[in-house]
């Protein structure tokens, strides 16, 4: 699961103003597919759900969203603004 | 707001007002008064406005709602609407810090103004711009409040005497980034407003701003404290829209906001107030809460209030009430000479500056 660290949020347009809470010095911007990955973070979610949601928004194919899904991830897992859980033990 | 910087251009001024009246009617078809984007000049003195009242959001939320602009003026308006956020944003991220140290000690505060009005009256956060941090504290906590301060944070100490500082309307602190922290006893000036704050506790609720829990005032409380605001020399656009969205939602609760206007004899002040709101969206009728316009004492007294209010010094002169009978003599000579302080730490400058200003200071209240 992959869900959002404490933040302060604002969207200006098609960029996502993020500010980690007490942590000014680490602001980013956000733009495209790693800004509307921010936005739909609010509740913990898998990756699997995460594809029907960029399909919506980006009227694309699950082929062309994985690789995009991924960037996005990487990009706000390198700014620190996600956390992911651990994947659950296989029965 | 800064009245006296009315836009010249009848253009920018017809703008402005669409902008604002925009954000009540989001969604439904709006016909702008222009159809083409403005000229360059004009689209200078809106930005000017736009900046200084702090309605870049409204302007942001316009482009998007096809307000006729060129690709400059849109890319320009999202760079500053951009910087204004990144301001908000910052601001929210450490209100946990600043309100730590209150809780940490038992003192109770209230979010009040941007970051209280942004998440409590607004849809869209966005639209509302702030650029500080503002609570407000019980008058009974005020002298705790002000030897924390200046153990946490660099105080700025006000060009009067001690017993003066404890009866001025709030304090000012710089806090992380170099913001401010306002930290107010009161949400105006003058006795009446001193002794509301306490029922204002009372009827607080609590908020989400942001990934932050704190108590904020009531949406009454809110109304009041704006069309207070807006009573002032220095108020702002941005304040005009936080009286719309509350006028046009009319989620507050209208018997308590009459007892509050009642309670604090600013009858007068939000009479003028809500006329300002409305002369700037003449397009979108604001239904104003009823309230009863009391006896004719209390009718003169809230005349008298609304004379006062720009007298800042001279209004909190009257709320010596709350300082001893035997301490008045140091408070008028407080109110009259800078604090030691205050000359130590101020260059030459300054302190010519404040002895010139001196008689208007002390008889008008002028900072």
């Amino acid at each position: 699961m992959i869900s959002r660290r404490p933040a302060a949020t604002r969207r200006s347009g098609s960029v996502v103003v993020v500010v980690p809470i007490g942590q000014p010095e680490a602001a980013v911007q956000l733009m495209g597919v790693a800004a509307m990955l921010w936005l739909v973070l609010e509740e913990p979610r898998d990756k699997a759900s995460l594809l029907p949601l960029l399909e919506d928004g980006f009227g694309l194919s699950d082929a062309d969203l994985e690789p995009l899904l991924e960037s996005a991830l990487a990009d706000l897992g390198n700014a620190s603004l996600i956390d992911q859980a651990p994947p659950p033990l296989a029965r | 707001m800064t009245w006296d910087s009315v836009p010249t251009s009848p253009a920018v001024r017809q703008v402005a007002q669409a902008v604002l009246a925009f954000t009540l009617e989001s969604g439904s078809p709006l016909q702008w008064p222009i159809s083409e984007p403005l000229a360059s000049a004009d689209w200078i003195e809106l930005t000017n406005l736009a900046h200084r009242e702090r309605i870049l959001g409204p302007m942001q939320a316009a482009i998007e709602g096809n307000l006729p602009v060129t690709a400059d003026q849109a890319t320009d308006a999202a760079n500053q609407h951009r910087n204004a956020m990144s301001t908000a944003a910052v601001l929210e991220s450490i209100l946990p810090a600043c309100l730590e140290p209150f809780r940490n000690a038992g003192i109770e505060v209230l979010v009040v103004k941007g970051l209280a009005t942004a998440h409590t009256v607004y849809t869209y956060p966005e639209l509302r711009q702030f650029g500080d941090i503002d609570i407000l504290v019980s008058p009974t906590d005020f002298t705790e409040v002000i030897k924390l301060i200046r153990r946490h944070w660099e105080f700025h100490t006000p060009p009067i005497g001690p017993t003066a500082a404890a009866v001025q309307k709030g304090v000012t602190a710089t806090i992380d980034g170099g913001f401010q922290l306002d930290v107010h006893q009161s949400i105006a000036w003058g006795p009446p407003w001193l002794s509301a704050t306490d029922d204002l506790f009372a009827h607080a609720r609590e908020a989400s701003i942001g990934a932050t829990r704190a108590r904020v005032l009531e949406p009454a409380g809110l109304l009041l404290h704006a069309a207070v605001t807006l009573a002032q020399p220095q108020s702002r656009l941005s304040t005009v829209l936080d009286i719309a969205h509350l006028l046009h939602q009319a989620t507050f609760d209208a018997t308590r906001f009459g007892e509050l206007v009642a309670q604090t004899d600013a009858s007068l002040i939000v009479e003028q107030a809500f006329d300002r709101t409305q002369s700037w969206i003449p397009e979108v009728e604001l239904v104003r809460p009823g309230w009863s316009t009391g006896t004719a004492r209390s009718r003169q007294r809230a005349s008298l209030q609304s004379f006062l209010m720009p007298r800042k010094r001279l209004a909190m002169l009257l709320s010596a009430g709350r300082v001893g009978r035997g301490q008045r003599v140091q408070l008028l000579r407080d109110l009259a000479l800078p604090s030691s302080e205050w000359l130590e730490s101020s260059p030459w400058h300054s302190r010519l500056d404040h002895l010139r200003r001196l008689p208007g200071h002390l008889v008008f209240g002028e900072d």
